[in-house]
């Protein structure tokens, strides 16, 4: 036991030392684990809105603009078997104001750093047409970004059109077949070199569809889930982060319409 | 000349006394401030802050002007400085939990086992087979005050051992709707029982350290923190420790509230085996066989329902702190991943916490005379190293190495009669 006491305390730090110092380096080059780049990426957690009554999600802040006669409408819903989430505006067509609905969350820090490195994508369900819209779009169903300065807009639009750019704003049109479930990708960071704006400290991320004043009727569109592929030192990862993904992608193909109770109308 | 005239009381003792009268009246003044400023006081929206702080004022005012009093008062009034330290923690947790937080819970923890309590109490449900997402809205929680996942998605289940929802059944059937009182209550436990138990004239200091900053008795509670239901019946089980059985049953209590206290069993092991140096090796071993039976005993009693009604979502499910994909979120070494200073797999932490463990586990068997009293920190230590270090993990120790300072106290003072 005389030994043991001699030694034992020694050898606790060689051991502590030796073990952390082999862990470490076995281990250094391994993926990291950034935090989520988006929160709830799947619009799984939902409260009742306690002014309103209505569910809306938890984590996603809801911000809207109606006029009068004008509605908004947030579900989870289940559509050609996934799991979404169903925005759905009304635009009444009284005023001149139009109705535009925005899920967000705040991006910032390792957050932030995980979105600008990471390949970001979205599968959106396009229910309603936007062929026959002029250079200004009647609806828009997209994704923003807006750092204080500069917004950022994905525009999911059935036909290809070339980027918009204007003084602190550029809109994206991503070709989306309407109908069926469409996997887009969202590159934030790529599209800030295009405008030639520097990546900021945070900005808000969000989901938004929008009508102007002159597009009455009922518009809708479905978000099943963000997919964020993290980066390894080798490029980006051939297997999505979230699991099932892959083959989820190979599930939706196959275009399928449910029996259409609202699209635009 | 004039000749030395002896007291009837140690000035020691008293000078003692008078300094845990200021320390008390002076955190009761301090947190009294804080709750007139957070639970706006001054705007009469909450009358019954405003009637509050003026009694916190009141006593605390009282309680520092009576640290000068002569002697003989200050000792007749030795426990005052109780009322102060209490009263200042039941109003500031009030004051932050109904006004500052409008009633809703922050954590999802509290929300979860408040949640699995109702559907228990109102159906038996098995919360482990459950999802606890209503929690959320029937609590508010706020998206700040979940558990995220590196996906992004948050912990919905509930992950904790059957007692630490079965502990609040009583309480939803009584009516109560914030569990935070319960909690209040664990927490009065853990003063008065450290109280009682520690030496009569240094009773008033021995309760510093819980207030030596608003944390541990106020700020954790309010916010939902619910360590304080394991630490009250391992204060209980620290106390008994010569009583095997008596200390395995409040042991298991323990280790059925939180997996925190799992940690130490090791420890506790050793020093049942050490600490009854005097006896034979089978009368030592059969001490330990007896401690570790009735504390496993205890914890499967609690459990087992919950356990065999679906083993996998039992186990799946606590076990989710230590295997779940949670985000890095520390105050301990991993902080250093958090904000990328250093890029290792999670695993690397989880290798630093095993040789941690052992290097302690083995430090303390063999150096057991020397480390006798020092083991009730040694999780705080382990957990210091691991993914996920958040300062619950440590503070909660606190108490425990009260009780310990309480027994090495006893046991110096019973060496020294002796001599």
């Amino acid at each position: 036991m005389r030994l043991a006491r001699k030694l034992t305390a020694v050898l606790s730090v060689i051991l502590l030392i030796f073990v952390s110092g082999i862990a470490f380096n076995y281990l250094r080059s391994r993926p990291e684990y950034p935090p989520p780049a988006i929160l709830d990426p799947t619009f799984d957690l939902w409260v009742s809105d306690r002014d309103s009554g209505h569910k809306r999600p938890l984590v996603w802040e809801l911000d809207s603009v109606t006029g009068v006669g004008d509605q908004v409408v947030l579900e989870q819903t289940v559509l050609a078997g996934n799991r979404s989430l169903e925005i759905r505006v009304f635009e009444g067509g009284v005023d001149d104001i139009g109705v535009y609905v925005r899920l967000k969350q705040m991006i910032d820090g390792a957050r932030l750093r995980a979105l600008r490195d990471s390949e970001v994508g979205v599968w959106v369900f396009l229910e309603f047409s936007n062929k026959q819209q002029s250079e200004s779009p009647l609806t828009i169903f997209g994704v923003q970004t807006n750092d204080g300065l500069n917004m950022l807009t994905f525009i999911f639009s059935e036909e290809a059109r070339k980027p918009q750019q204007g003084p602190g704003s550029r809109t994206v049109f991503l070709a989306t077949p309407s109908g069926r479930w469409a996997y887009q990708r969202i590159d934030v960071a790529g599209e800030y070199k295009n405008a030639g704006w520097k990546i900021p400290e945070r900005l808000s991320f969000s989901v938004t569809l929008g009508a102007q004043a002159s597009a009455a009727g009922w518009h809708v569109g479905y978000v099943h889930r963000f997919v964020v592929k993290t980066p390894t030192p080798a490029g980006l990862t051939e297997q999505e982060q979230l699991a099932g993904t892959t083959s989820l992608a190979k599930s939706l193909e196959e275009p399928y319409i449910r029996d259409s109770r609202i699209g635009c109308q | 000349m004039t000749k030395p005239v002896s007291l009837p009381f140690s000035i020691d003792e008293v000078f003692i006394l008078r300094l845990a009268f200021l320390f008390s009246g002076q955190f009761a003044l301090y947190e009294g401030f804080q709750d007139w400023n957070r639970g706006m006081a001054g705007t009469g929206t909450h009358p019954e802050v405003a009637i509050l702080t003026l009694i916190v004022y009141g006593v605390s005012i009282l309680v520092i002007a009576m640290s000068l009093m002569p002697s003989r008062i200050v000792l007749r009034s030795r426990d005052l400085p109780l009322l102060p330290l209490v009263l200042a923690t039941v109003t500031s947790v009030y004051v932050v939990a109904r006004i500052a937080y409008a009633g809703s819970y922050r954590t999802d923890v509290l929300a979860y086992s408040h949640y699995a309590a109702i559907m228990f109490a109102r159906e038996g449900a098995n919360p482990y087979t459950h999802q606890m997402t209503e929690a959320l809205d029937m609590f508010a929680v706020q998206p700040s005050d979940l558990t995220p996942l590196t996906s992004g998605e948050y912990l919905h289940t509930f992950q904790y051992p059957a007692l630490h929802f079965l502990v609040f059944v009583p309480f939803v059937w009584l009516g109560l709707k914030d569990m935070r009182w319960v909690l209040v209550l664990f927490e009065i436990g853990v003063i008065l029982a450290l109280y009682v138990k520690g030496p009569r004239k240094l009773r008033p200091m021995l309760l510093l350290p819980l207030f030596a900053g608003s944390d541990l008795m106020v700020n954790f509670t309010a916010a939902s923190v619910t360590d304080a239901l394991w630490v009250l019946p391992l204060v209980f089980a620290a106390f008994n420790m010569e009583k095997p059985l008596v200390s395995g049953l409040f042991y298991g209590l323990a280790c059925a509230m939180k997996q925190t206290p799992w940690i130490l069993a090791p420890f506790l092991l050793i020093y049942m085996v050490r600490a009854a140096d005097d006896m034979g090796l089978r009368d030592r071993l059969v001490r330990t066989a007896r401690f570790a039976g009735m504390a496993a005993a205890v914890f499967l009693g609690v459990n087992l329902p919950f356990m065999l009604g679906s083993p996998a979502a039992w186990v799946g499910n606590v076990l989710t702190p230590m295997t779940g994909d949670l985000v890095i979120q520390s105050q301990g070494f991993s902080l250093l991943e958090q904000i990328g200073l250093l890029h290792v797999d999670k695993i690397f932490f989880t290798v630093l916490v095993a040789a941690v463990l052992v290097t302690l586990i083995v430090d303390y068997y063999v150096y057991f005379d020397e480390l006798r009293y020092v083991f009730w920190i040694f999780p705080g230590i382990v957990m210091w190293f691991s993914y996920r270090a958040l300062t619950n993990y440590i503070i909660y120790w606190t108490p425990l190495m009260l009780v310990s300072l309480i027994l090495w106290y006893k046991r110096e003072q019973a060496k020294a009669v002796r001599m």
